[in-house]
This record gives C-alpha cells, structure tokens and sequence, in this order.
C-alpha cells in the first residue's frame, strides 16, 4: 500500500471531499412524507366514483354483517341491523316481550345505566360520528368540480337521507342529540348542547323532503342498485317519524303516499322475506355472502335437525320468542304456521316443543335459507308495505275512530288467513292494532317503538319481572360523553351522572 | 521512520554507555493456563527500565545494581497486574490472572468506545459471559433482572416470546417504550417481527405472533451489551433515544492459532401449574348448583323475589344424579393440549487471525418444541465477523448475520370475537369435560355451545411462519491523519416473514366450516449509511476525543395477504388457494410504507489530569414522518465527572480504591409518530349493494402540521466506586426522567366524524434511584461472587394527563400506570346485607364502597386503586466456584404493583362469573367457581349468577373486587458447571472441556392467586420449567 504514503496529501483531501459530498446529499424533498396505501384531500371527492365511496361509508353502519372498526376513534362497533345482541335491531327486540335470549343480562334485566355499555359495547349512539361524516360528505360534494350537477345531487340526496334516518334512529333511542349538520361545525373541539326536541325533528323532515326530488322512486326492479335509499325508503323514514311523534295528519298523509307507489303486498307472509327485492320490500339491507344475514344461525337450537318448516343443523340457540308472545298468534295464523317453529326434532331424533324443554318458539322469518349456514345472502327487510297499512290504520283510529281504518288492517289479517276486525271502540282498535303489529313485523326490529308509543313499554317490562324504571323509556347517554361534556351534555331523566 | 530508529538506537547505546554493574533477570510470562504471553509488559518498579515479552512471553531484563529491593511489575491487558520482588533470583516466571474488571473496562458508547473510567453518563455495561445462555432465544431475555433500572417481562410464555422491555419505566402513553438496539453500530429504527398475525376477521383469533424480534440473533455471538440510560450518553441516537439504548457488540476474531468452541444442550420442558378446569363430574354438580340459582333468580324466587314457588314449574337438573355418578373425570382437554417441550440447540464458533485478518465464524441450531402441542420453534443462524487490515491506514469490516426461524403457531392470548371465534385455549377452557374427542362417525365432537370448535381440531390446523434475516455491515475506517479517523459504514437489515395457514373443512370450524387459507408475505428493512470522523489527541494533561458526523436512514415495510374461503377438499392444504370457492369471502390486502430520517451527530470528550471529565454530545434529527413544520429537532447532552480517587488527597485512602461522581443532562427525542401527520382517507367503510361489496371511504385522520416528537430530559447524577482493590464495586445513580410533549388524542366531541387529533400535549415524570454492587465475597480456592441490583421508581403525571380534564377522579400526581375504581368489600352474602346505597342489588353481588358516603354509587366514589408498575425490582446473582465446580444462582424480585387475579378472557364477565357454566350453553370454567356464591352455598366469595344491577353507573369501568398485590421473587435460574482439568485433557485434542446443568424459571414465591404476577396475558401461554444438561468444548 506504498500509494497511501507516496500521495498523503491527495489522499487526505479526497477523503473530506467524499465527506463533505455525502453530507450535501441531504436535501429538503428527501423527508418529504410519502403516502403509498392510502388516499388524501389531494386526490380525494374527484369522481362519480369517489362520490359513491364516500356515500358508501355512510351505508356502512346499516349492513347486516357483524360491524367496522371506526377509525374515527379507533374503535371496533356491530352495525345497527346485525343480528348481534348489541345492535340497534335487537336491542329493540330483546327490551320487550317479542324476544329472549340471556346473554346480555343488563339489557334484558334493565339493568342498565350510563356506564353499562361502553367503547365496543354501545353501538348505537356512536354513529352519531356517521351523521358528521354525512355532513362532511354533503359538504364535499357540493363544492367538488369534478362531476355534474345531476350526479352530484343524485349522492347528496342519499347522503340527506341517510343523515335523517341516522338521526330518527339516535331519536328512537336517546332522543334528540348533538348532531353536527352545520359543516361550519365539524373540526370544531367547542362540545354544543343536545339540540331541542322541535330543532332536531324538523331537521329529520327538512332533509328527508329536500332528498326526496332527486332520489330513485324505488329500487325493485334495479338489482345492481338493490341496497340504496329510494324516494320509498325516504318516505317510510318520514312515516316512522310522524308516528313516533304522534302527527297522525302527516302519518296518514305520507303513508297513503306510499300506499300509491307502485309497491304490492305478497300473496303468501312468508314470500317477503323468501324472494329478493319483491315488490312489498321498500328497503332491505342486501345481504350477500361477502356481507350475510347472520339472524337465521341465531335462532335455532344447538340440537336442531328438522320440522316441517326446514331442515337443516342447529344453531346458536340465540333468540327465542317466549310463549306468550307466541300466544298472541291464532292457531291458523299463516304467520305463524309458516314462518314460527314450535316444535322440532332434535340430533337424536326426540320431538321437542314448549312441554320438553324448548325455551321459546323459532322465530324463523327467513324460511328461505338455504344450506348449513352459518350465514346467509338473505337480505334482511327493514321497511316494508305491511308495514304502512297498518300504520295508515293506526293514524286514522287515533285522528277519526277505526271506521275508516279497517280496510287497511284488514288486508294484512287476511294474508294472515284470521279473520277481519270489525266493531271496535277507538280504544279497543289501538288495543288491537298494537297486538297486530306484533304479530305482522315480529323480529324486525318495531316492537319497542310501538310498545314507547303506545305508553306500554315500561310497564310491559315490569309485568315480565323487570327491574324497569320509567326514565329506561330512553336509553341512557354514554358516560364518556355526559363525563367530556362536562355539564354541556344533559345525561337522561332517571339516570345518574 | 529511519531517523526515529536511529534515535531509539542512540538512546538505548547511551543508556549502555551510563549504564553502572547491573544484574539481569530472566524469565516467562505466562497465561493461567500455562501458555506464554507475549508483549506483557515488564517493568522495574520505581525506575525507567522495562521490557516486553517475546512471542513465547519470555524476556530479561537488567537490574542496576544500585536499586535496593527491586520489584518487577508484570501487566498486560485483560489480566490484573502483578508485582514480584526479585531478590536473590536471577528468574523469574509468573502467571498472571485474567482481570474481569479491566475486561469489562472497554465501554461501547455509540460511535466509538470510550474507557469505564472516562464515562460521565449513566452506562451499564454486561458481558454475556455472566448470562447462563441455554433454552434461552433472545439477549433480551438475558437480560432480565440483570440491570437495574432496565424493566423486562415476557408478554408470553411460547418459544420466542415477546418481552416488555423499557428502560427506567415506559412514560409514554401513545409513542414508543421500547430501548433502541444498536447493533454493531447499525441503529435499528424499526425492530419489529416481521412475523404478521393472522387477519382475525373472520377467524376470530390472530395465534401465536408475539415474537421477539431478537431472536434472530444468536445470543451466543454477543461479546457484549452496553446500556445508555441517561439522556447524557443517549443524546448521540437524537430522536429516537428517550427510552434508552442497547448497544449490542459480537464477538470477532481474536490473533492467534485457530480456536474452535463448541456448546451442545438439550433441555426437556415440563409444564407448570396451570390454570385447572372442572373435570366431569364437578362439572355436572356445579352446573347444576349454579343453574338452580338461575332458575330462581329468573323467576324471581327467594332469596332473589317473592314470588310464590308453586306458582311456577318446578327446577329440572340438566344432570341427573346418576349421569353425575357415573361419568368420571371426562376427557381432560388441557392436559391433551400439553406436552413435555425439549429444546435441542448446538452452537460453534471458530475464532482465528494474524496481524491483518481476523475471523469470527459461528453457527447456530436452536429448535424448541414448546408444551404446547403444535408450537415448535426453530432457528438457524450462522454469522462472519471478518476483520482485514490494509496497509498501515486502512482496517476493513465485515459483519454478515443471517438467520432462519420456521415457527409453527397455537393460538393464546386474547381473541376478537364470541365463542364461535375461541382461540385453542380458550376452547379448552369453555369445552364440556362430558364429550369425547370424536363421535361415532370419527368426527369432532361439538359441546353444549356448537360454536366452538373442538380443542382438538386445533391441532390439525396447519399454521406456520418462516423469517428469514439477514443483516450486513461492511466498515471502512481510515486513519487519515495520526490523530484523525474517518470510519464509513452502510448496513442492511432486511427481514421477511412468510405465514401459511390452513383451517381445514374437517375441523368444523362454526363460520368457516368449508376450511380458510391465509397466506402473508411482510418485509421489514432498515438501511443506513453513517460516517464520522473520530479526533483523538492528548495535549499536556488535555485529552481530547471528538466524533462528528452524519447518517442517512432508511426504514421500509411492505405486506401482501391473502385470504380464500370454502375449499371443496382438504387434499391441498393451503397450498392451493385458486381452490377456493367462495369468493365474495375471499379477500386480497397489501400495503406498504417509507420513512427517511437525516442526522447530524457530534460527541465532545475531554478530560483534564484525568481527574474531570466534560462530555458534550448533541444530534439533529430529521424525519419524514414529521410534520411539515417541524421536520428537524436538535438533542444535546451534557455531563461532567470527577474522579475523585485519582486526587492527591485520596492518596492515602486505601479502603477506597476507586471513586467517581458523574452528572449529567440531555434531551432526546421520542420520534413514534404511529403514522405520519397528514390528513388521510381510509377505505375501512364496506357496504353490500346489488351483489357488489363496496368499500367506503371516509376521513380517517385529520392533519396536525405542528405534530412533533415527544421530548425526554433527564437529569443524572451517579457515583462509581471500588474498595479494596475493587474487590467490591458498582454503582449508584438518581435520575429524574421527564417526558414532554407527549403524544395524546385530543379528545374532540364525540360527536365529530374524527374525534381524536393526534398532539402534543403533557408531561409525565419518572424518578428514580438505581444501585448496582458487584463483590467477590471470597477469592481462593473456593470463590464466591455476588451482583445485586435494584430500584425503585416512581413514575406519574405531571400535568396535562389527557384524561384528567374529563376524568374527575383522576390526579395530577397520580402514579403514571394508576388504575381507578370503585372499592369492594367481598360479595353481599344474604338480603340483609344489601346496603342501602344498593337498593336494586341481590344476594351474591359484589357489593361496592359508597366512597363518599352520599347515599348513591356513581363516579365520584371511583379512587385510585393501586398502579400496574412494580414499584421496587432487585436483581440478585450468585457465582461460586470450587475447585472444578462453578454454580449460578439468579433470583429476581419486583414489588409494589397490582393485578388482576383473572387472567380467562373472552366471554368471561368477572361480574358474574359462574353465568357461562349455569347457562344453557354451558361453557366448563376454572375450578375457582366452586367459590361462586349461591343460595345454598352462602358462603362463595365470588359473585353469584344475579346480574350486577350497579356496574353500570361506574364510569371506570373498574372495582378492585379481582386486584391483588402482584410482588413476587423468582428463582430464574440454577447453573452448575464442571470444568475438566488441564491435566485431564492433556493427552486428547481438546483444549477445554465443561459439562453443566441447568435449571431455569425454578420457582417463584407469591401471595398472588392468579396464573402469574407477571404474565397478564389472557389466556396464557403455559409456563414451562426447563431442565438443561449441556457441554462445553474448545479444541
């Protein structure tokens, strides 16, 4: 290495050279943050496409399949309309007498308070981070330059309804909330107050009625859109309100509106929930195998094998319909007779029913599952024509007496195959129409609402041997929110801070 | 050079010339084995003459005849030094004793070495020859108990678990605890496993993936590990050193013949207490017995109500008496599940060199089959250290590791899901003792609840993972002036983990009963290029020792997964995934990511008289994932030492061989930010419409350009010290450690479509006080060393704790891993106990403490109810020797924390935990549920089956009814060793020889009831006790 000596000076010189260079390379661009999987405000809201993504995620939370991690707090919720006894579909089922299953003791005890249900646990009230993203999305899409006019209203239209129906549900269950659809609002840390009942509700009805001149008339005949908010969809939210709120005049109004769509019952009870997008389905969450219905796995026994409703293996032995509830139903009633199980055969071939052990009738619906399970494409029905006839009927009674409301009622007894209702008082009729509306849309997720609205469902609980107070009439504010809050947010009368 | 020589020349003639009568003395310089040493020094005490020994360690050297009583001192590095009077004799031969002390002296700091006198900061220093290295997989885990202030505890028990390592406590809520790992001098910004867990969705459990990503080297091939505790010495690594360093050096080619070593050990597992469930016959009597409560409490029978008992039907047993009486102990599906693991390992190295070139080579076969079935781990590693001088400037390095672990995986720890998503354990737990294996048809049986899959059907789900890692440093350094060294390094770590899992149909798993395939492919890299120029010079009493220079980083993960459903056979395995039938369940995923990092570095050493010491050092960071406006941090550190034993007037302090005060201050950096800063959109929204399952996007963070990193200061101060010739030594060392700036969520209303924003907001604080005493308690014959540690910490927050503002029961103050909740006082055992602040609860609920005596249970009566970090850790080892015989004790100890005793996890609700066995479902539950209050057995000390009326109005979320204080000692491990003798081995080509036996993970001493006060894992892996014989060869 004679050449390290002969040249020194060189050599040292090069080497702080090579030195310094390598340090020079250190230019600003180098730390630029590089995002390789996801997408920004940059490259985001541009096309038909990025409409229908972000109108997508606000579906996302009415999906039949178990739930989605939010990655607006990181945490995992199930969606409102899975069979999960978590979800807002059960939790209206297993507060009343309709369904029982025993896993959540707190629920069905009304055991219940602020603290019961927390993070995972509380799935209803935290889509109200939904009702931002809906706001946020409006918000977006009106500004965006991309597209047209039309299909930007055609997205802005689902999005409003969406936003409408996400608050009727946080109504349904906490009444009125913050719900942020001021976009001014939406980055903001200032916690406002719950909205006023009256502000609140007619925000419901202003975004529903705005929707409505841009969105689809129905999807029934549109399979590859199966699954959206349609002019119908809108109009049962509207519907479910105006009862809720007993605006009967409304109720009445926008149910026969419904009534004269080209919408049709079915001849046979059991074909609604058979047959996809027949024509008496308004809106069904529409169910694949890539999204299933997991309801049907829910009800039957472990030991299942047949009856001569299905055959298949059993189940999670989840939800049963007590026999009192399964009293309420004639002994001919098609409803029951085709859709209910009472009795089957078990693995080692013994019959089973109410005198050997059986908790509750099978609460079926869905008799057109098909194989093992243990999910199912099924679409599970959440508004339907049955539905509005009675509700039409129970808005007449209320305003002018039965007289004109048994036509209405009666189309739907008669499917059943039971016999009309004729010569009843106002009061008997509301008797009526409350038993027969259980009978008509058991398992679909109604009883609560019209057990609330009729003022029976607190002391329904109690004659069950509930602990039910009157103030379990709502469910209560998560305390992490009445806590951040401190003191903006008022937590429920009958509950503690 | 010549001119130099002639000088030497003159020099040595005039030293002839003036030289009177002298006597000169011959002898050897020996090793302890016998060996001659050569260039030891050899030095008339006193006086100016010397000599070095020649290559076979003889030398002579002259004695003037006028120094009356000559002594000779004899020194070489690495042995203690030794002094010999020389008297009458004319020679004279000794053999000097290696010095661990001065072994230990050289002390790795970060872009050169430094020595352990000259440190200022807070380093602890491990030589891995004090570490019992069998049936263990990583260094970290060596590591345990060993260092004071340096907390690590296994996240799991399987072959090659993860460990919980951070040093002086982990005070930082969202960002990164974990040390950084310096290994060879390549910073290892992203040490993770690349090994990927399962994608859980639909399967339920993500099985077996905490692994250490250490295990990819070899412990055996660490010479060393330095740890940088204080921000002083840790300031060099910048932004990513506020949880400490772990520099890691390996063992390279030592000059001389060729010396080859090998380690063989075979190691058998048994497995230790476990948690135990009910076998057959309990099982039938307590559902019974829970079950009868639960009917009464459903229909409101006393003691639960008043309703009339005749009024409803009577209670039908789901066993009848004579099924309990004839069914046995049933089918023991834990004990199934286990097994005795064994751990086969054999390690070579060949260590050899001359003058230019040195050469470490080693290999290393470590398989493990755990005690649980299906749980292998096997690991290949080999590794070339290589060493080339050229010329008299240039010196080359080259470190080339690469490993290979093929892990086969059961599943423990927690799940995501119900019952139908149980992991192996979980389902051994919950699956009915009354049901065999199979059923007549030779398939799985099902238990009580159908959806749980059969424990056995867990093993014949195929699960493996194979990582490879390989990791290159080439170095370059250049002496370019005398005092002046420029050293160049780039270095690779590339890791990639491939996982292959089958579920086959004839497991009949409950969701996927037509079998799933998942197969992932992860890479994790990390690339580097540094270069630094080292100055060294000694000026008068100045000396001086500067590094400056800069590096450029690069860390890069990329994934690719796959997972098919519904296959129409079994014949493929997973190795056929075009199979699958079903693909709207099928999925695809992938992703990958980037992240630069530029820096700037300097170090500033400077010692006068060799009595005070200043160190500087200092680092600018820059970071891609840091935001836009703050995209580079500077971090200095500063500390000071005086060594005080050097002073004249310690002179005659003989007890006090050696003293030091150090002090230090630095700020580093904590640069975890979980992602970068921008504002993304994330497609995690899916909704079916028509047959087509979209995916929907929507905001998922938002922008913050003002994220930066979190900010540590640490203030030091510590005292080395030695007495009697260092014969004991150690250290001690207060620090506060504060963390600013911290990475917190803030929390935006809840009702906004994002409600957390990544800031920085903050500050938590950790104090503490560290010793470490090493003594040789006994030299002769028999020998007896002992090293102890402990510390004690406290860590909290000091003001901004994120949750304080919205948390009324929580304090500024609190401890830093507090847990909050209501008090409990055992269960209410009859109506009459009921209080009256608990109107609503029944007999066999918990019954809780109305704090603030106000008459209602609510969120003010939530206190604090203990914290989750040990408070106290010691460390204690023990080395004696006798004659041919060494023994090693080691026991450690942590106290002061608290845990909950229930480690079950999915589906057990600790408010009633006898519900799961008194269904209909009936799951089996742990044997403690004989404790479960019921209304014949009033005096259960666990709740009863009524429903906890109250936990709802408690915010926490938390009682203390399952805390417990977790303090326990373990007995680590037992070493006993024997070493042949020289005399033994003389005749055969083996240079040394050593058998040894081993225990580790002996015993532990606890009040805790739960599985393990250290393991709180749900579910846990089981814990083994590992029995090694070994042997130890060098030729």
């Amino acid at each position: 290495m004679n050449f390290l000596k002969y040249s020194k000076q060189s050599f040292q010189r090069g080497v702080v050279m090579m030195f310094g260079l390598f340090a020079l390379t250190a230019c600003e661009n180098e730390l630029d943050t590089k995002v390789y999987s996801e997408l920004t405000p940059s490259n985001f809201y541009q096309s038909e496409d990025d409409f229908n993504s972000a109108v997508v995620a606000l579906y996302n939370p009415f999906t039949s399949d178990w739930g989605t991690e939010d990655t607006g707090d990181g945490v995992y919720y199930p969606s409102l309309f899975n069979a999960n006894n978590r979800t807002y579909l059960l939790r209206s089922m297993l507060t009343t007498d309709e369904i029982e299953n025993g896993w959540d003791a707190n629920l069905e005890s009304f055991n219940w308070g602020p603290a019961t249900w927390q993070g995972t646990n509380e799935t209803v009230y935290f889509k109200i981070r939904y009702i931002a993203r809906a706001t946020s999305a409006i918000d977006n899409m009106s500004k965006s330059t991309f597209v047209s006019d039309a299909v930007k209203n055609k997205y802005i239209a689902q999005a409003k309804t969406l936003r409408a129906w996400l608050m009727y549900i946080m109504y349904d269950f906490f009444g009125p909330v913050n719900a942020k659809v001021d976009p001014a609002t939406l980055t903001s840390t200032v916690i406002e107050p719950r909205m006023d009942d009256a502000t609140y509700l007619s925000q419901i009805e202003k975004d529903l009625v705005e929707a409505m001149p841009d969105l689809a008339s129905m999807y029934n005949d549109d399979a590859p859109n199966w699954g959206r908010v349609s002019q119908g969809t809108a109009r049962m939210i509207l519907l479910r309100l105006y009862m809720h709120t007993k605006q009967w005049e409304k109720a009445e109004a926008v149910g026969k509106e419904i009534l004269a769509m080209p919408y049709e019952l079915q001849d046979n009870y059991a074909d609604i929930f058979k047959n996809e997008r027949n024509k008496e389905v308004i809106f069904a969450v529409s169910s694949s195998t890539a999204a299933p219905n997991w309801y049907p796995q829910h009800v039957f026994p472990d030991n299942y094998a047949s009856s001569p409703i299905i055959a298949r293996g059993g189940g999670w032995y989840g939800y049963s319909m007590p026999w009192n509830f399964f009293d309420k139903f004639e002994s001919d009633d098609l409803r029951r007779t085709t859709t209910i199980i009472s009795s089957y055969t078990n693995t080692s071939g013994t019959i089973t029913d109410r005198t050997n052990g059986l908790r509750g009738a099978i609460p079926l619906k869905y008799t057109g599952i098909t194989g093992p399970g243990p999910s199912y494409p099924d679409d599970v029905v959440i508004f339907r024509l049955g539905e509005v006839y009675l509700s039409v009927a129970e808005a007449i009674n209320e305003q002018r007496g039965p007289s004109d409301a048994y036509e209405f009622v009666n189309e739907i007894r008669a499917r059943a195959g039971v016999d009309d209702f004729e010569g009843m008082t106002k009061e008997q009729f509301r008797e009526a129409i409350l038993d027969e509306r259980a009978r008509e849309l058991y398992a679909e997720g109604t009883r609560r609402q019209d057990l609330v609205r009729h003022g029976k469902f607190i002391a329904n609980a109690v004659t069950r041997g509930k602990d039910a107070d009157p103030g379990e009439v709502l469910f209560p504010i998560p305390a992490s929110v009445v806590i951040q809050a401190n003191g903006i947010v008022k937590q429920n009368d009958g509950y503690v801070d | 050079m010549l001119k130099n020589l002639l000088r030497l020349g003159c020099f040595l003639l005039l030293t002839c010339v003036t030289a009177q009568a002298q006597k000169v003395v011959n002898g050897k310089v020996q090793d302890e084995t016998g060996a001659g040493l050569p260039g030891a020094a050899v030095l008339l005490k006193g006086g100016s003459t010397g000599t070095v020994s020649d290559a076979d360690g003889n030398f002579t050297i002259s004695i003037p005849d006028n120094v009356k009583d000559a002594v000779l001192v004899f020194s070489s590095i690495g042995f203690s030094q030794h002094e010999e009077v020389v008297g009458d004799r004319t020679s004279i031969s000794v053999s000097l004793v290696p010095d661990i002390q001065t072994l230990g002296e050289i002390v790795v700091v970060g872009y050169g070495t430094m020595r352990r006198e000259d440190i200022s900061g807070s380093v602890t220093s491990i030589s891995t020859k004090e570490l019992p290295q069998v049936a263990n997989t990583s260094v970290d885990q060596l590591l345990t108990g060993r260092v004071p202030g340096l907390n690590v505890s296994q996240r799991s028990a399987q072959p090659g678990g993860g460990l919980q390592i951070n040093v002086r406590n982990a005070i930082s809520p969202l960002g990164n605890n974990s040390p950084l790992y310096v290994i060879d001098g390549v910073p290892i910004f992203n040490n993770a496993s690349a090994e990927r867990s399962l994608s859980d969705g639909k399967i339920g459990f993500s099985g077996g993936v905490d692994r250490n990503p250490l295990n990819a080297i070899n412990p055996s091939d660490i010479e060393s590990i330095d740890i940088l505790k204080d921000a002083s010495a840790t300031a060099i690594y910048g932004a990513n050193a506020a949880n400490g360093v772990i520099l890691i050096t390996t063992k390279r080619g030592k000059k001389g013949a060729p010396k080859i070593e090998y380690r063989g050990s075979y190691t058998v597992q048994t497995p230790k207490k476990y948690i135990e469930v009910f076998q057959a016959k309990e099982f039938m009597q307590e559902h019974n017995r829970l079950a009868h409560d639960l009917y009464l409490l459903n229909n409101n029978l006393a003691p639960y109500g008043n309703t009339d008992p005749n009024s409803v039907a009577a209670f039908a047993p789901t066993f009848s008496e004579s099924e309990i009486q004839a069914s046995g102990n049933g089918t023991d599906w834990l004990d199934m599940l286990m097994r005795n693991g064994k751990i086969n390992e054999h390690n070579l190295s060949i260590s050899s060199g001359n003058d230019n070139s040195q050469l470490y080579v080693a290999l290393n076969y470590f398989n493990n089959k755990g005690i649980l079935e299906n749980s292998d781990f096997t690991r290949y590693t080999a590794r070339v250290n290589f060493d080339q001088r050229i010329g008299s400037r240039v010196n080359f390095k080259l470190n080339v590791t690469g490993s290979q672990i093929d892990n086969s995986n059961v599943t423990s720890g927690a799940n995501s899901g119900g019952v139908e998503k149980y992991n192996m354990l979980q389902s051994a737990f919950a699956f009915s003792p009354t049901r065999s294996v199979y059923d007549d048809n030779g398939r799985f049986t099902k238990t009580f609840d159908t959806q749980i899959t059969n424990p056995a059907a867990f093993l014949i789900m195929d699960d493996n993972a194979t990582t490879t890692r390989v990791i290159i440093t080439p170095t370059v350094e250049v002496k370019i002036l005398e005092h002046l060294k420029l050293t160049a390094l780039v270095g690779a770590d590339r890791q990639n983990a491939q996982r292959d899992f089958y579920l086959p149909r004839a497991a009949q798993n409950f969701q996927l009963p037509n079998g799933m395939a998942q197969k992932s492919n992860s890479n994790i890299s990390n690339y580097i290029a540094e270069s630094y120029l080292t100055f060294s010079k000694t000026i008068n009493k100045s000396a001086f020792d500067i590094v400056a220079g800069f590096g450029i980083y690069r860390t890069a993960t990329n994934l690719m997964e796959v997972e098919a459903v519904d296959f129409p056979t079994d014949a493929f395995g997973g190795d056929n995934l075009g199979a699958a039938r079903d693909l709207t369940q099928t999925s695809l995923g992938s992703w990958r990511t980037e992240r630069k990092r530029l820096s700037q570095f300097f170090r500033i050493n400077y010692s006068f008289n060799d009595r005070y010491i200043l160190t500087l050092t200092g680092r600018n960071d820059g970071d891609s994932y840091f935001a836009e406006n703050k995209k580079y941090g500077f971090f200095p550190g500063a500390s000071v030492a005086w060594k005080i034993s050097n002073e004249g007037f310690m002179a005659g302090a003989a007890v006090v061989s050696d003293l030091k005060l150090r002090a230090g201050f630095g700020q580093t950096g904590n640069a975890t930010v979980s992602g970068s800063a921008l504002s993304l959109y994330g497609g995690n929204y899916p909704y079916p419409i028509g047959n087509i399952l979209y995916g929907g996007v929507a905001l998922t963070q938002l922008a913050n350009p003002n994220l930066t990193w979190e900010t540590n200061e640490t203030i030091n101060v510590g005292l080395d010290f030695g007495i009697l010739s260092n014969r004991i030594s150690g250290s001690l060392d207060v620090y506060r450690r504060s963390a600013k700036d911290l990475l917190a969520y803030t929390n935006l209303p809840l009702n906004n479509d994002v409600s957390r924003l990544l800031i920085n907001s903050g500050t938590t604080r950790s104090e503490g006080v560290e010793l470490l005493i090493n003594s040789n308690n006994l030299e002769g014959a028999l020998s007896w060393n002992t090293t102890f540690n402990a510390s004690t910490s406290r860590s909290e927050w000091v003001e901004g704790n994120p949750w304080a503002s919205v948390n009324p029961w929580i304090n500024d103050g609190d401890p830093y891993t507090a847990i909050y909740g209501w008090k409990t006082d055992g269960i209410i055992q009859s109506t009459e106990e009921i209080p009256s602040y608990m109107p609503n609860a029944k007999p066999g609920n918990i019954k809780y403490l109305d704090d603030n005596g106000d008459g209602v249970l609510d969120s003010k009566d939530i206190v604090l109810l203990g914290q989750s970090a040990p408070k106290w850790n010691f460390g204690l080892a023990n080395t004696f020797r006798y004659k041919n015989f060494d023994l090693n004790l080691f026991v450690y100890a942590y106290t002061g924390n608290v845990a909950s005793t229930n480690s079950i996890g999915q589906g057990f609700d600790p408010a009633t935990p006898g519900r799961r066995l008194a269904l209909s479902n009936i799951q089996n539950v742990p044997v403690q549920i004989r404790d479960v209050w019921t209304y014949d057995r009033p005096i259960g000390t666990l709740p009863g089956v009524a429903p906890d009326a109250y936990s709802g109005n408690n915010p926490s979320g938390a009682n203390d009814f399952y805390l417990q204080k977790a303090n326990f000692i373990r007995l680590r491990n037992i070493t006993l060793g024997y070493n042949f003798s020289d005399a033994a081995l003389a005749k055969t080509f083996i240079r040394s020889a050593r058998i040894f036996f081993d225990v580790q993970n002996v015993a532990k001493i606890t009040n805790f009831d739960g599985f393990d006060p250290e393991i709180l894992e749900t579910n846990p892996y089981p814990q083994a006790l590992s029995t090694t014989i070994g042997v130890n060869l060098g030729f």
